[in-house]
């Protein structure tokens, strides 16, 4: 029989097979679960995929294949049979007809250029399968794709192998004693052998059982060593022996010059992802897939027991066990190991990049524009109303807080850095003071932005040395009341919802609550009539011209105390809390924003402005009664739940009036900074949003109580508020009201 | 003397390529429809190698090895499974019926010639 | 094949036809029994049609047998299937064969 006649046989041949994958397809419409019939189905595709990939018919290969892998899912009862798939399948069928028609006409077993029309059609059909497979459309067009590089998988996609030019390879192998009864002829393996190169010699071994009276004749004994000469790399060595896997112990030495050509290729080894020593050693060819996966194996065996066993060890092992089985030359191991190494130190070195903080700054201010315009097209869209756009804007803002957070993450860095430098701080003054002091860091993992870091260094120093200086006692005076000669400083910090806490923690004298009432009564802080809590008390140390010690030390200097250090970090937008307790220490709490950049915020409208309140720090927003609100000296107080808060409306303090909106009700948006509450009545509340600050300008730098400004989506500028600083208009107005004219209305 | 391989597969001109393939390397073929066909063939006959496809009427590739592994004058001879891609655990179904070798479907008549080559040189 | 006297100068053990998997437990028995009757294991390999794995390991199973129990060993003349082997896996010395030697003149 010629080529042609086996062509024309098969043609017939497919027509039986659709016209049977018919009849079965119509029984399949009444009884979709029909055993009989589903396998029809299976095996006229199956069938048609087997013979159509002998003549060489890929496209009958690919799309039978399609078919195929749907059935066999159907027939193991993984997925139902279904009127629609029957539907499709009909169609397949007759596609399967028309290719096989297409491909026979062409008459000619090169010539396989298909009418495109008759390839889409069959493309659309496999979409129709998949998409009926997954309920849906998308992913669709990635699954035939799929199809052909499985039908080209066969050949092309093998790594390159090496070719081997002189020099002999040794391979050994030895037979289990089932070979023979598995059909396996050892003797035709070596003579296949033979026909890619030229078997040197061989070393016949046979194994012989310790009783000579146990030798089975149907039992294979028998060892070889075969020196063999070829240009054929490993693979296609070890490929020989594949079928007697089970029953051989394979082990393929490379020659010589082989053995150079690995090294040189390991060490030419691209290192981006290799650092497996043994996925090394087949990347260069110097070792099979099987030879690896039995190292492996063995390793398991040897190792499963200590599993807490570093990895080097393993390593080690895996080398060692490569080696005695004979697999790998000792000197390319060592070469391995050798790039393996290399690898591992310049991946390290590439992990990181060192990029210009002023490039990283300029796309975290692009990042904030991106986040102005997506804010802008939502208004945009929203105003327009289109409903299908939402999606869209939807997807868009999520992708844009992605960004925003991962650039963000960009400028974040560990505080340990800058927190293990007081080491050296404590160190060197604690022996100027003659005392004995430890300094404590945790949380040094904890990441902030580094603008960040960089700003609250001269405040967590001073907070540090003050603890140094005027907390901790001398070891003589620890001593006489009982407590460790070795004092304590703890540095902590830790992330709290979307804020950074650092905690200066001293085990020293605590703060003098009397001394420091005592002063803020000489220096005209308080009166000697004011109630002040504990902790009111403890917080005058941050007003300005108090010092608890009555001789500053030279290291904490005069000038700058507890003020600044509170200046500094509400500047950031943090805040500072205490808490201190006679004789058994002090603790500083610092709470600071995550980044400086952007912020979470809520829009709020007073009269015509528009404000934004950093969202950490709204409390609460409620309805203001006019009859719960009191005015004493120009100061307004609020009736919160029966606790007076004080407030301020923010009309009056940027003076910005709405006639229209005056007769409207008021809100009362309840902030806090600290331990402190306070309110701030506004006209209507707007809402969450992701804001950029835009530093205000020199022109504006006196504006008190404004962090900066931004640009809403509308295109309007909206001001952000800085809570500590209308806190502190507040207190100052609440001290000293004759100073400040509101020129409120009332 | 040339070897014989029988050649087991429902589809005649898979056979038929298969044919041209082997015989025009020199070995002898005989050809089956299906398991049974195959079963009932190899008596009286010098068969060295078994080439079978897995999904047959009547008797599966399987199921054959089976039988065959059960004959006194087969029980030793070498058998090919063919197996296709979308079925890997044939591969390891037919190895432990006793065919311990294996092709994928589809394949080109040159594969086919190279892997039957390691097992019977014709 | 075997006389029922054991006589030093025995005719050859003849192993002809197919030295297959199929035939090694037959072939093995009747290299047993000349093992037990301590004859010298001459062989007679002219007639072999068809050598696999199992005959070879059965002929190098033959020699080991003759060493450990003092006995002569010769192969007999080679058929052409059996020479091929021992050319492909360089046997000749193994069984004491002249590689230069022809087959049929080889005693």
């Amino acid at each position: 029989m010629n080529m042609d006649a086996a062509r024309q046989a098969f043609v017939e041949e497919v027509a039986e097979l659709l016209q049977s994958m018919e009849d079965a397809l119509f029984a399949l419409e009444s009884s979709p679960d029909d055993t009989e019939s589903l396998n029809a189905v299976f095996r006229a595709m199956h069938t048609i995929k087997g013979t159509g990939g002998v003549f060489g018919y890929t496209p009958i290969v690919n799309f039978t294949h399609e078919i195929e892998s749907v059935m066999e899912e159907v027939r193991s009862g993984r997925e139902p049979m279904t009127e629609q798939l029957v539907g499709i399948l009909f169609e397949c069928r007759d596609h399967t007809g028309n290719l096989v028609e297409a491909i026979v006409a062409n008459d000619s077993d090169e010539n396989l250029d298909l009418d495109p029309e008759l390839l889409k059609a069959g493309q659309q059909l496999v979409d129709k399968l998949i998409a009926r497979n997954t309920g849906g459309t998308g992913g669709a067009s990635a699954a035939p794709a799929d199809a052909q590089a499985a039908a080209a998988d066969n050949d092309s996609n093998q790594p390159k192998y090496l070719p081997v030019a002189s020099d002999a390879w040794i391979i050994g192998l030895d037979f289990g004693p089932d070979a023979f009864r598995n059909g396996m002829d050892p003797l035709s393996f070596l003579r296949y052998l033979a026909s890619l190169g030229t078997i040197v010699d061989v070393a016949t071994i046979p194994i012989w059982p310790h009783n000579h009276d146990d030798f089975d004749p149907e039992s294979c004994y028998l060892s070889f060593r075969i020196s063999f000469r070829s240009d054929a790399d490993k693979k296609t060595i070890a490929d020989v022996f594949n079928f007697a896997e089970d029953d051989c112990n394979i082990r393929i030495l490379a020659p010589e010059s082989a053995q150079e050509k690995y090294l040189e290729l390991l060490q030419r080894l691209p290192d981006d992802h290799i650092t497996r020593i043994g996925e090394m050693l087949v990347e260069v060819g110097a070792l099979t897939p099987q030879e690896l996966s039995r190292a492996l194996n063995s390793q398991e065996v040897t190792t499963d027991l200590d599993t807490e066993e570093d990895a080097a060890t393993k390593k080690r092992r895996l080398g060692e066990i490569l080696v005695e089985q004979g697999s790998v030359k000792p000197a390319l191991m060592e070469q391995a190991v050798k790039t393996q190494e290399a690898a591992r130190k310049r991946l390290d070195e590439n992990r990181f990049i060192r990029v210009d903080a002023e490039r990283l700054g300029h796309l975290i201010n692009l990042v904030g524009e991106l986040v102005t315009s997506s804010a802008a097209i939502r208004v945009m869209v929203e105003r327009a109303g289109i409903e299908d756009m939402n999606e869209v804007v939807d997807g868009v803002d999520y992708l844009v807080e992605e960004i925003r957070d991962n650039a963000l993450q960009l400028r974040m860095v560990p505080i340990g850095d800058s927190l293990s430098r007081f080491r050296r701080v404590v160190r060197d003054s604690s022996k100027e003071l003659g005392k004995q002091i430890d300094l404590v860091i945790t949380g040094g993992e904890t990441e902030l932005d580094k603008t960040l870091i960089e700003k609250i260094t001269d405040p967590l120093t001073h907070l540090i040395r003050n603890a140094i200086d005027h907390a901790i006692e001398t070891p003589e005076e620890r001593q006489r009341i009982g407590k460790p000669t070795t004092g304590t400083v703890l540095c902590n910090a830790f992330h709290d919802s979307g804020h950074i806490v650092i905690e200066i923690k001293d085990d020293g004298a605590g703060l003098d609550a009397d001394r420091i009432r005592a002063k803020a009564e000489a220096k005209g802080l308080v009166k000697s009539e004011d109630v002040l809590s504990h902790e009111e008390t403890l917080r005058l140390i941050f007003e300005p011209g108090l010092s608890t010690k009555d001789t500053a030390s030279n290291l904490s200097g005069r000038g700058v105390g507890m003020d600044v250090v509170r200046r500094n970090i509400e500047a950031l937008r943090g805040s500072v809390e205490l808490e201190s307790e006679r004789g058994q220490g002090t603790k500083v709490t610092i709470i600071l924003p995550l980044t400086l950049a952007i912020i979470d915020g809520f829009l709020v409208g007073a009269g015509q402005e528009q404000y934004v309140i950093p969202l950490s720090q709204v409390s609460e927003c409620v309805e203001v009664n006019p009859t719960d609100t009191s005015n004493r000296n120009g100061e307004h107080y609020v009736n919160l739940r029966g606790e007076v808060l004080p407030f301020i409306r923010l009309t009056e303090l940027f003076r910005s009036y709405n006639d229209e909106n005056k007769s409207s009700r008021e809100s009362l948006v309840v902030v806090r900074f600290g331990h402190h509450k306070l309110g701030l009545v506004v006209d209507t509340l707007l809402g969450e949003l992701q804001t950029v600050i835009k530093p205000l300008g020199s022109l504006f730098e006196n504006l008190q109580g404004v962090a900066g400004a931004t640009i809403l989506g509308t295109g309007d500028i909206a001001l952000i508020l800085d809570v500590s600083e209308l806190a502190t208009i507040g207190q100052t107005h609440r001290r000293a009201s004759s100073q400040y004219d509101y020129a409120s209305p009332q | 003397m040339a070897k014989t391989i029988m050649v087991v597969d429902d589809s005649a001109s898979l056979r038929n390529v298969v044919c041209i393939a082997l015989k025009g390397a020199g070995y002898d073929v005989i050809e089956a429809g299906d398991g049974r066909e195959a079963l009932s063939k190899l008596k009286g006959q010098k068969v060295h190698l078994i080439v079978s496809d897995v999904n047959m009427p009547n008797m599966d590739g399987i199921t054959m090895v089976r039988e065959v592994k059960k004959l006194p004058d087969y029980k030793f001879t070498p058998i090919m499974m063919l197996t296709t891609e979308s079925q890997p655990e044939k591969k390891a179904e037919g190895k432990a019926a006793g065919a311990k070798a294996w092709l994928v479907k589809p394949f080109q008549p040159p594969v086919l010639l190279d892997a039957v080559s390691k097992l019977v040189l014709p | 094949m075997t006389t029922d006297q054991p006589t030093p100068s025995a005719d050859p053990l003849v192993f002809d036809g197919e030295m297959t998997i199929y035939s090694a437990t037959a072939n093995f028995q009747r290299l047993r029994e000349r093992i037990g009757k301590r004859l010298p294991i001459q062989i007679d390999l002219s007639a072999v049609t068809e050598i696999d794995s199992s005959g070879l390991q059965l002929l190098l199973y033959a020699r080991a047998e003759a060493d450990d129990n003092g006995l002569d060993f010769s192969l007999a003349g080679l058929s052409e299937s059996v020479t091929d082997v021992f050319n492909l896996l360089y046997l000749n010395r193994t069984f004491g064969i002249s590689s230069a030697t022809q087959p049929e003149t080889s005693a």
